[in-house]
């Protein structure tokens, strides 16, 4: 293989990056509660009834999505391994198509993280008005105790990341474990309630049942979203080569066993013409289970945890990226500051102010706040498509010894992870990659602005032996 | 490619010359030749199929996709 040679008239460059393993101060358990907490945020308290309106095939899509989610998290456990440096698919993008296609996955997410977040925080924000109106008989209902809640909710997780990783990651673990356990209770007590009369059809739709699967399946294709919060946070992980694929891969086998069951419990509990229209899928699978009218206030408190641990995560990660690429020299060098507590001050703040503008958005205009969130279900998919790209592009090119039953196998599992990345793009629809893409050409003005600020006039060698 | 005659004279004279002016370079030189002689084979035009299967599946699958309608708009909810 030769050495790449430099253009006419010369570059300038600069010291490629080093992307030794640093020892962070998060372990296992930590990790897997990164993962778990981030993929479940507020989007399952409604799955059941989304999912219902398809019929159960959907849990055929379901098993199929998940089966795609797996593969992904394996491929971000061999490319942490294989670079263990903070910002994941960036660094995998960065090293193995070069520096502007590893800009452009550390922008997609750093987009899709604070955009996300304000959906988080929007739905978090109807779950507080219930419990307010059940448990104290407080109306909070009108726009600006929304926005206030709303506010709240996004600046605890954004005060707990500001004081150090430890304290995030005890949240992390706190909010994980209090949302886990209620969900499988359900999932688990529910099997014993379950009605075969209550499933409905096999196909509620009006095609064929391939095309059930598939238009299930778009619902379902982001419930694994986080599966890559481990690897982006690799800096703080404490043995990122080995850590960041077990934590990634046990993260997503929990959060897929209780998907799967606390679906099929609710489904079999809830009569299907009910559970289609249903605003509050797991509240009525409770009372159904047990009587009473109680399900509602105990899940409200179950996603009002859930949501707070969820945006404590993403919160984490809508700095860590920017940071990873600021380092670099890719983004704007505020990221690249560290607080006397270790943490990415600016980018936490700056994060957490335009997700707050975010909400403002939304309770302006319902519109302009849908099409915006929309637009970040595609840019999610963008690190996603570029890291099963990268494992599959040193799996073809590695010029090495191998075993070659482990890189068929290896090679299967990244294309396995690429089909689904692929079928993500597609599932988000045609107004979401319309919107996502051009949001990703803005990023390019933004590159150049980098690269100009540093007198960078062509691309640095990034290789990593 | 073989060196010709000349080429091989010129070379020789510099690698005398340099033995002269720099013996320490020239012994530290000549120790990266030292060991087993290990050589990287030259990629055949065939041994990137893999890939290519790999992009063919991708444009069917596009087309699949294509074929099968698109995709209603995400509630936004079920994103995270």
């Amino acid at each position: 293989m030769g050495e790449p040679r430099p253009p006419e008239g010369g570059v300038t460059t600069a010291t490629p990056t080093e992307t030794t393993p640093s020892s962070g101060g998060l372990g296992l358990g930590s990790a897997i509660a990164l993962i778990i907490g981030n993929v479940v945020g507020t989007g399952i308290f409604l799955l059941p009834a989304s999912l219902a309106a398809f019929g159960t095939v959907s849990l055929i899509a379901m098993v199929v999505v998940t089966i795609g989610a797996i593969a992904m998290a394996m491929v971000f456990g061999k490319l942490g391994e294989r670079i263990p440096a903070g910002g994941g698919p960036y660094a995998y993008a960065r090293s193995a198509f070069g520096e502007f296609a590893g800009f452009w996955n550390a922008w997609s997410f750093w987009l899709t993280a604070w955009i996300g977040n304000a959906a988080i925080a929007v739905a978090w924000v109807g779950y507080v008005q219930y419990f307010a109106q059940q448990v104290f008989g407080v109306n909070w209902n009108s726009v600006p105790a929304a926005i206030v809640i709303g506010l709240v909710g996004l600046w605890i997780p954004a005060v707990v990341n500001l004081m150090g990783a430890r304290n995030m990651a005890a949240f992390q673990l706190v909010t994980t474990i209090l949302k886990f356990a209620p969900l499988l209770f359900v999932g688990i007590i529910g099997l014993f309630f379950i009605q075969g009369a209550n499933f409905g059809a096999f196909n509620a739709t009006d095609g064929n049942w391939v095309g059930a699967i598939s238009m299930a399946g778009a619902v379902a294709l982001f419930i694994y979203s986080g599966v890559e919060s481990v690897s982006i946070a690799a800096e703080k992980i404490r043995n990122p080569e080995r850590n960041i694929g077990r934590a990634s891969v046990i993260g997503v086998l929990a959060c897929a066993v209780l998907y799967i069951l606390s679906t099929v419990a609710v489904m079999g509990t809830v009569p299907h013409d009910r559970l289609v229209n249903s605003t509050a899928p797991f509240a009525d699978a409770l009372n159904n289970m047990f009587g009473g009218s109680a399900g509602g206030i105990l899940m409200a408190a179950c996603a009002i945890i859930s949501g707070i641990g969820a945006l404590n995560g993403w919160t984490m990660l809508v700095a860590e990226m920017p940071l990873a690429a600021a380092k670099d020299g890719m983004f704007p060098p505020v990221f690249g500051r560290v607080s006397r507590r270790g943490v990415p001050a600016a980018g936490i703040l700056a994060g957490t102010v335009l997700t707050s503008v975010m909400l403002l958005v939304g309770y302006a205009s319902e519109n302009a706040f849908n099409t915006i969130v929309l637009l970040a279900s595609f840019t999610t998919v963008i690190p996603y498509f570029f890291s099963a790209a990268a494992q599959i592009f040193w799996l073809a090119t590695g010029g090495r010894l191998v075993d070659k039953r482990r890189l068929a196998r290896d090679m299967i599992i990244a294309v396995v992870a690429l089909l689904f990345a692929f079928w993500m793009a597609f599932g988000s629809g045609a107004e979401a990659v319309l919107g996502g893409t051009l949001m990703l050409l803005v990023g390019v003005p933004v590159y150049i602005w980098v690269k100009s600020k540093r007198g960078e006039y062509g691309p640095r060698d990034v290789r990593v032996s | 490619m073989a060196l010709s005659a000349r080429e091989q004279t010129v070379l020789d004279a510099i690698a005398r010359q340099l033995a002269v002016e720099d013996p320490a370079l020239v012994k530290d030189l000549s120790e990266h030749g030292s060991g087993v002689v290990t050589a990287e084979r030259i990629p055949q035009a065939w041994d990137a199929w893999p890939v290519a299967l790999i992009a063919l599946c991708l444009a069917v699958f596009t087309v699949v996709l294509l074929l099968s309608g698109s995709p209603s708009d995400l509630p936004h909810a079920v994103i995270r």
